[in-house]
C-alpha cells in the first residue's frame, strides 16, 4: 500500500517556473521522454477531529484547514552536467521538508536539508503541575485544580552535504547535521512514597560531522574518516517544588551531554574476478563528563568528584572473504570482533551494608565468525549450507543483582534451499538451529542483601533456537501473481529454575498482485504474525493473593505467559475508468491484540490482567483528472480509525497531585485534500 | 513502432552500417532526433543507436526515461550507454538467425531473466563498487542472490527505493514482517517518511549485525537517540550490550516501542528478591507502590513509576536510589 499518496509531489507555482525554466515545446517527444521533470502540488486540506494518533507524526493533529504544498524542481544543464535541485514536502505543514542541492556529475555537488519531525504524545494529561516544559516545576495537591495538557516533542533537523571528485579515483564527503529536539514527554518518580508526574522537559541538541576521503580503484577501493557526534542538554537538572522528600530530589539531575569521536577505515579488493575481501575497522570514543547535579537532600557524598570522567572506547573489526571456486560453488567467510571498553574510573559513590559499592562499569567482546557455502545445483535449485559462531565475554561486577554470566559462545546452523529462474515458481526454504551456551553463573552479590540465584537472564539463558521460513512466489496465470511467506519458530530456554522458558513465533501472508490491465490494477494482502513468551518468576510477598483472595505462600513458583497477535490486511486497486480519470482506492486493517496470562504452580489461579487490542482501519480514496497535458486536479480522502481497550492508564493516578492520563479509544478523523498540480521541463 | 519505419530501418543497417557509425562519431554530442528516416542518431546516450533505432520514443518512451536520471548525463565522461550494461548483444540487435522470436540482449534485467545474478549486478559494480557498497561481497542480500535490480529501478526518472516515502514498500517485498509491525500503536514514523529502513540498514552491505547502517545496534540508535548513549556513572548493562533487548524497533503494541510490557519484561532478567518478583494485577486499587497487585508495578509507566532513568544514572549522592535509576 502506498503511503502518504495524498502528498504525492506533481504540479507547479508560477513563481517556482520562473526560475527554473519554460515548459516543453510541444511536439519534441523525445526531449519530454528523456529530460527530468518538474512538479507542484498545491492545495488545500482539512481534518475533521482533533487528535493523537493520525496525527502523530504528520502534523495533522488539528480541527481545521491546512494548506498543502509540495514541489519537486529540477534543472540540469546538458553541456556541464550539473543538476539544481530543490524539493519540498508538506510544505504547508508541522512535518515539512526541504532540499536543494547542486551537482556537477562526477565532480562536486553540495546540499542543504531542513526537516521538522513532531511527535505528539498520544495521552491527554490532566494535571495541575505548573512549569510544564520548563526546568522548573511547581506540584500541586490532589484538591488543585487541574487542566488538560498536550505533550509534544518536536525536531528540527539541518543537514549541510558536499562532494568534491579529485581526479577519477579519489573523492571527500562532508556531512554536518545540526538537530534541535524540544518539547516534553511523560515521565517521573516516587517522592516520599508517592510516585509524581514530572514531565521531562527536552532542549536537547545534537551535532553530527562525517568526513570521509574515498578512493575507487579497479581492484582496491578504500573509504577511511571521521564521524563525530555531540550531544547537549541545555537543561542539566529540573527544578521540583516542594522539593521532594527522598528518592527524586531538587534539583533533579536530567540526562547529561555526551561526545563521541570515532574513526573508521574501510575497504575491499578484488583478487580475482570472483574472489573478493572486505574490512572495516572503527574505534570509537564516547565520554561523558558534565559537572554533577548533587540535588537535595544530597546527604554525605562519598568522594570529591564533580563530574563522573566516563568514558567508553569501542572497537569494531569485521574481515570478509567471499569467492567462487567453481562456477557453481560459492563460498563466503565473515569475521567480527568488538571490543567495549569502559574506562570509567570506578569510585565509591553509595554505601551498602557498611560497604561504599563504586559505580557500575561494564565491558565487553565479542567475536564472530561466519562461513557459508552454495551450490548451483541442477533445475535452478541452490543449495546453501552455513554456520555461525558468536563468543561473548563480560566482566564481571563486584555487585550483582542478575545472575550473572561471563562468557556465553553461540552457534547456528543454516541450511536453505532456493529455486530461482523458473516462469512459474521461485521459493526458497531455510532452517536454522542454534544453541547457546555460557559459563556457570555467578551468585548475586550485594553488600547487606540477600540474594538469590535462581533467574537465568533471558539475554544469557542457554537456550536453543530453531526457526524454518518458507518463501513462495507463483505465477499461476500471466496477469495474476502470488507471493507466500510462512514461518515457524521456538525458542528453549535452560540453566536455571526461573526466568524465560520457551518462546514461540510463526508468521504467515500471503500477496496476491493482478494486472487486468495496463491502466487497472489491483492488489491485496493478508498476514499473521503472533509472538509468544512463557516466562517464571516467585512470589516473594505475603500479600500475594489469588483470584479468591486467598494468600499465596511466599516462594511460590509463578508464570506469566505473554503473546502478542496482529492480523493485518491491505487491498489496493487503481485504474483509469475513463481516459483521462484515473482512481485508487487503499484499504489497510490491523488488529492487534496483547495476552498476559499469569498461573501459580500451586494450582490455584492468580487474577488475571485483561486482554488488550489496537485496531486500525484506514481507507483512502484519490482520483485525478488532468487539465490539460501539464496540469490537472486531485482528490484525496483519508478516513483512519482507531479503536483500542488498553486499560495502562484507566485506573492510574498519580497520587502525589492527582495527575491522570487518559487516550482517545475510539478516534475516527477524515481528511480530505484538493490539489492542483502542474508539470513541465 | 510502426511498420514501415522498422523496415526502413532494417534496410539502413543492412546497408548503411558505415554511414551510420560515422554520421554516429560525428553526431556523438548533437541534440537527439526521433528515429526513422535517414542515418540513426543517439536519442538518450552517446552510442545508444544501436539500441533506440528500435527502442524509440514510439516502441517505448519509459526505457527513454534514463534520461531523466543521473545514468543519463551524458555530460558526465562516466555515464555508461545501453550496451554498457546490457552487452554487445550482437545477436538481438541483428538476429543473424532470421529467428521468429528475436534473441534476447546478452544481459537482461527483468524478473523473469535468465542472465545470472551475479553478471546482472557485475554491471551494477562496475562503476558503483566501493563507497557505501564497499561491503557488498559477502554480505547478506548479495548471498541470498539479490540483484541491484530488484530493488532499484534505472529506467525511471524516480527509483522508489530512493524515496524516501516509497522505499518500505520496496523492502516489505520481501520482508513481510516489517510491514505488519510499522502500524503498531507505538512506532517509528515510517508511515510519514520520516524514518524510512536506510536510516537504520544498509542493504548494500554493513559491518554491523543485520545490515545496520552504523556498526552496531546501538550506534545507529545512537543516530537520532544520543541522549541514551551515556556513558554514565550509574549503567544499565542491558541499555550498553543492545538496545533491541528491551526494544522492537520495527513497532510495538507496548508504549517505548518495549517488546514486552513492564513488569514482564524487567522479570525477564531480574532475580525474584524484594519486590522484583512481584505479580502485576488490579487487587490493591488504590496502591501505587510497588507491593504485590498494585497499580504501581501494573499501570502508568510501571517499574519506571519509580526508576524513571532506565537507561543509565548520573546521581552522584550516597542513596541506594542513585544507583537503582530512582534518581
Amino acid at each position: 500500500m502506498n503511503k502518504h499518496q495524498f502528498f504525492r509531489r506533481t504540479a507547479l507555482s508560477a513563481a517556482l517556473l520562473a526560475a527554473f525554466g519554460p515548459g516543453v515545446a510541444a511536439g519534441d517527444e523525445v526531449t519530454e521522454a528523456t529530460k527530468p521533470d518538474s512538479g507542484v502540488d498545491v492545495g488545500a486540506g482539512y481534518v475533521n477531529k482533533d487528535n493523537q494518533r493520525f496525527g502523530q507524526y504528520n502534523g495533522l493533529n488539528k480541527q481545521g484547514g491546512y494548506g498543502l504544498l509540495d514541489f519537486y524542481l529540477q534543472k540540469r544543464e546538458e553541456e556541464t552536467g550539473t543538476w539544481t535541485r530543490f524539493t519540498g514536502r508538506n510544505v504547508g505543514l508541522d512535518s515539512r521538508e526541504l532540499h536543494f542541492d547542486q551537482e556537477r556529475q562526477g565532480n562536486w555537488s553540495y546540499s542543504i536539508d531542513y526537516n521538522q519531525i513532531p511527535r505528539l504524545s498520544p495521552y491527554t494529561v490532566n494535571t495541575s503541575l505548573q512549569g510544564i516544559g520548563t526546568n522548573s516545576v511547581t506540584q500541586g495537591t490532589t484538591a488543585s485544580p487541574k487542566s488538560d495538557v498536550e505533550l509534544k516533542t518536536e525536531r528540527d533537523i539541518t543537514t549541510l552535504g558536499g562532494e568534491k571528485w579529485l581526479g577519477s579515483r579519489f573523492n571527500v564527503r562532508l556531512s554536518f547535521r545540526n538537530e534541535d529536539k524540544d518539547g516534553t514527554r511523560l515521565w517521573g518518580g516516587e517522592t516520599g512514597g508517592n510516585m509524581a508526574f514530572i514531565p521531562e522537559p527536552i532542549n536537547f541538541n545534537t551535532r553530527q560531522l562525517e568526513a570521509t576521503l574515498g578512493f575507487i580503484g579497479e581492484k582496491l577501493q578504500l573509504s577511511g574518516g571521521y564521524y563525530g557526534s555531540m550531544f547537549t542538554n541545555n537543561n542539566s537538572s529540573l527544578t521540583i517544588t516542594p522539593a521532594p522528600a527522598s528518592n527524586l530530589i531538587s534539583p533533579e539531575p536530567l540526562v547529561p551531554g555526551n561526545q563521541a569521536h570515532q574513526a573508521f577505515l574501510q575497504g575491499g579488493y578484488s583478487f580475482t574476478n570472483t574472489t573478493r575481501g572486505n574490512f572495516k575497522v572503527s574505534y570509537t570514543r564516547a565520554t561523558q563528563d558534565e559537572q554533577f547535579i548533587f540535588g537535595n537532600p544530597t546527604g554525605t557524598l562519598l568522594n570529591n568528584l564533580t563530574s563522573p570522567n566516563a568514558r567508553v572506547d569501542t572497537t569494531i573489526a569485521q574481515f570478509g572473504v567471499s569467492a567462487r571456486p567453481m562456477p557453481k560453488l560459492s563460498l563466503l567467510a565473515n569475521f567480527r570482533y568488538e571490543d567495549r571498553a569502559d574506562k570509567t574510573p570506578e569510585t565509591p559513590f553509595v554505601t551498602a551494608g557498611g560497604v561504599g559499592l563504586t559505580n557500575t562499569v561494564f565491558s565487553r567482546i565479542t567475536r564472530g565468525g561466519k562461513i557459508e557455502g552454495s551450490y548451483q545445483l541442477p533445475k535452478g535449485y541452490r543449495a546453501t549450507l552455513g554456520v555461525d559462531v558468536l563468543d561473548t565475554d563480560r566482566t564481571v561486577p563486584d555487585v550483582r543483582i542478575v545472575s550473572w554470566r561471563a562468557k556465553n559462545d553461540e552457534t547456528t546452523y543454516r541450511a536453505e534451499l532456493a529455486r530461482s529462474m523458473s516462469e512459474t515458481v521461485n521459493g526458497r526454504l531455510a532452517l536454522l538451529h542454534s544453541d547457546r551456551t555460557g559459563s556457570d553463573y555467578l551468585n548475586n552479590v550485594k553488600p547487606g542483601a540477600t540474594y538469590t540465584t535462581t533467574l537465568a537472564p533471558i539475554i544469557w539463558a542457554d537456550r536453543t533456537r530453531d526457526k524454518a521460513r518458507l518463501t513462495l512466489d507463483w505465477m499461476p496465470t500471466n496477469p495474476l501473481s502470488l507471493q507466500l511467506i510462512a514461518e515457524d519458530g521456538r525458542d528453549d530456554y535452560s540453566g536455571l529454575p526461573l526466568g524465560p522458558q520457551t518462546g514461540k513465533e510463526y508468521f504467515y501472508s500471503i500477496d496476491g498482485t493482478y494486472v487486468f490491465s495496463e491502466s487497472f490494477r489491483a492488489n491485496a494482502w493478508v498476514s499473521r504474525n503472533y509472538t509468544r513468551m512463557d516466562q517464571l518468576s516467585k512470589v516473594v510477598n505475603t500479600t500475594t493473593v489469588d483470584e479468591n483472595g486467598s494468600p499465596v505462600p511466599n516462594g511460590t513458583v509463578w508464570g506469566a505467559q505473554l503473546a502478542n497477535r496482529g492480523d493485518s490486511a491491505g487491498l489496493g486497486v487503481s485504474g483509469k475508468p475513463t481516459g483521462q480519470l484515473e482512481l485508487g482506492v487503499n484499504f489497510l486493517y490491523q488488529y492487534d491484540t496483547t495476552y498476559q496470562g499469569m498461573s501459580l504452580a500451586n494450582g490455584t489461579e492468580p487474577p488475571q490482567l485483561p486482554d488488550y487490542y489496537y485496531k486500525l482501519v484506514r481507507v483512502q480514496v484519490y482520483g485525478t483528472h488532468p487539465l490539460d497535458k501539464k496540469s490537472g486536479v486531485r482528490l484525496d480522502v483519508i478516513n483512519d480509525r482507531r479503536t483500542t481497550n488498553d486499560w495502562l492508564w484507566t485506573d492510574f493516578v498519580y497520587p502525589q497531585d492527582g495527575t491522570t492520563v487518559r487516550q482517545d479509544t475510539h478516534a475516527v478523523v477524515t481528511f480530505v485534500g484538493v490539489s492542483y498540480y502542474y508539470r513541465f521541463q | 513502432m510502426k511498420p514501415i519505419v522498422r523496415a526502413a530501418l532494417l534496410c539502413v543497417s543492412l546497408f548503411g552500417l558505415g554511414a551510420v557509425s560515422s554520421a554516429r562519431a560525428a553526431d556523438e554530442n548533437a541534440p537527439p532526433t526521433a528515429a526513422g528516416g535517414g542515418a540513426s542518431k543517439d536519442l538518450v546516450l552517446k552510442g545508444d543507436a544501436r539500441c533506440t533505432r528500435c527502442h524509440d520514443q514510439d516502441d517505448n518512451p519509459q526505457l527513454l526515461a534514463i534520461g531523466k536520471t543521473k545514468h543519463g548525463t551524458r555530460a558526465d565522461a562516466r555515464t555508461p550507454t545501453c550496451t554498457s550494461c546490457h552487452g554487445e548483444s550482437d545477436a538481438h540487435v541483428n538476429n543473424p538467425a532470421g529467428l521468429s522470436t528475436r534473441p534476447k540482449p546478452d544481459r537482461t534485467f527483468t524478473k523473469n531473466s535468465t542472465t545470472p545474478v551475479e553478471a546482472r549486478n557485475d554491471a551494477c559494480l562496475a562503476c558503483h563498487q566501493g563507497s557505501m557498497r564497499t561491503l557488498w561481497a559477502g554480505s547478506t542480500h548479495q548471498a541470498r542472490d539479490l540483484a541491484c535490480t530488484t530493488c532499484h529501478r534505472i529506467h525511471s526518472e524516480v527509483d522508489p527505493v530512493r524515496v524516501k516515502v516509497t522505499q518500505p514498500d520496496v523492502c516489505f517485498t520481501c520482508h513481510k514482517e516489517q510491514r505488519a509491525m510499522i502500524n503498531r500503536p507505538s512506532r517509528h514514523p515510517i508511515v510519514e517518511g520520516k524514518v524510512t529502513c536506510s536510516d537504520c540498514h544498509n542493504p548494500h552491505g554493513s559491518a554491523g549485525p543485520k545490515l545496520l547502517a552504523r556498526d552496531s545496534v546501538n550506534q545507529t540508535c545512537y543516530t537520532c537517540h544520543a541522549e541514551k548513549r551515556g556513558p554514565f556513572l550509574w549503567e544499565h548493562m542491558p541499555v550498553t550490550d543492545d538496545c533491541t533487548n528491551c526494544h522492537n524497533p520495527h513497532g510495538s503494541t507496548v508504549d517505548n516501542l518495549l517488546k514486552v510490557r513492564m513488569p514482564f519484561l524487567c522479570q525477564e532478567c531480574h532475580e525474584p528478591t524484594s519486590h522484583r518478583g512481584n505479580m502485576p494485577g488490579f487487587v490493591n486499587p488504590n496502591k501505587f507502590d510497588n507491593q504485590p497487585q498494585s497499580l504501581g508495578i501494573t499501570e502508568g509507566r510501571a517499574c519506571t513509576n519509580c526508576h524513571l532513568n532506565i537507561h543509565g544514572g548520573n546521581s552522584p549522592t550516597n542513596n541506594a536510589a542513585a544507583r537503582s535509576f530512582r534518581r
